[in-house]
């Protein structure tokens, strides 16, 4: 006998997904699903965020690896909250799902909390599929990586709010191509917006801080 | 490996609607499930991650039917459809046919399951 269902496979984790959402934006929380392949420089994006708007915003942080807490301790020496999760701990899932996130919630003060980042675990893939409850998703490409990986990852450049180019202090020395970065990106995602910045010089980062804090007066009006 | 995240979740809904629907794990032979291309879940994987685990959750008997949906695409300017062939390896948001970035995905993202059967006995 078969019985339909017609159940979304991922109902659970988008169920919960709405909780922290929810809890978020109770508590006035703007949140950031930062996402990107290791080593593309999402821990140093987040420090130069923090050094540049701890004066005026609070900032905390998750921070998503499947093993160790080098990415929290460096966080953490700025003073501020962060909670590292280790997946190891749960299979090593190779992405943060909302669950996880619900439980690290939960050891932040967020009512203190003006934007919370949530540093997914580094992969192209995996990350795309699970809904955290974030305002934005935002994907971090570094131009070592080259100019083709939105062509060969596509889903997880399709579904981001917007895509930050980093370690453009390096173009000279790479095969990367920024036009034709541009280019395949469009083909996939024709509406998103690309930052170029270098977190090691500071370079575009203003245009990075600008579009973080009228993203979270947005969201304060409940526009976002 | 989001594919092992995935096959626990197949089983937790299965299981769920086991005893929504008063039925026992074990009486569960198939479960018919459909995979968007887009999602980038490997079958493969899948079905080997939800054999392992399958016996845990006492669906000993289950086996996993992948259903797998094409990325097809509707332009809203020039009205065209357009299904990505199986070999198509580069996605493309943009419509074939005008160039047009106006366009609405109309499958390709499916992650659900369909339906679950039970042994003839029911």
């Amino acid at each position: 006998m078969e019985i339909k269902l017609l159940t979304k496979v991922l109902e659970v984790n988008e169920n919960i997904a709405k909780e922290n959402r929810l809890l978020f934006k109770t508590k006035g929380v703007f949140t950031i699903n930062l996402m990107g392949a290791p080593g593309s420089g999402k821990t140093s994006l987040i420090e130069k965020t923090v050094i540049l708007l701890k004066d005026r915003i609070s900032i905390g942080v998750i921070v998503g690896d499947i093993s160790g807490s080098i990415d929290a301790k460096r966080i953490a020496s700025y003073k501020i909250p962060v909670v590292q999760i280790n997946t190891e701990n749960i299979g090593g899932q190779c992405h943060l799902d909302a669950n996880m996130v619900k439980q690290a919630s939960s050891s932040l003060p967020l009512e203190k909390i003006n934007v919370l980042f949530i540093e997914n675990v580094g992969n192209l893939i995996c990350p795309a599929e699970f809904e955290l409850g974030e305002n934005k998703k935002v994907v971090l490409a570094s131009v070592p990586e080259g100019d083709d990986k939105p062509l060969k990852y596509p889903v997880l450049f399709q579904i981001a709010d917007l895509i930050v180019l980093n370690k453009m202090d390096l173009i000279d020395k790479c095969e990367f191509q920024v036009m034709r970065f541009q280019k395949n990106i469009r083909k996939i995602n024709p509406k998103v917006q690309v930052f170029k910045v270098s977190t090691k010089t500071g370079e575009g980062i203003s245009q990075w801080i600008n579009w973080l804090i009228e993203n979270l007066e947005k969201s304060k009006k409940g526009v976002s | 490996m989001h594919e092992l995240s995935i096959a626990e979740n197949i089983i937790k809904v299965v299981t769920e609607q086991c005893k929504t629907l008063q039925i026992q794990p074990y009486e569960i032979v198939k479960v018919k499930i459909k995979i968007g291309k887009l999602t980038c879940v490997s079958s493969e994987s899948l079905i080997f991650a939800f054999d392992i685990i399958k016996n845990e959750a006492c669906l000993p008997n289950a086996s996993l039917e992948i259903d797998s949906v094409p990325i097809s695409i509707h332009c809203k300017i020039c009205q065209k459809e357009y299904t990505l062939k199986e070999n198509e390896s580069v996605l493309c948001f943009l419509c074939p046919t005008c160039g047009s970035e106006n366009i609405e995905l109309l499958s390709g993202k499916e992650l659900y399951i369909e339906s679950i059967e039970t042994n003839e006995r029911n």
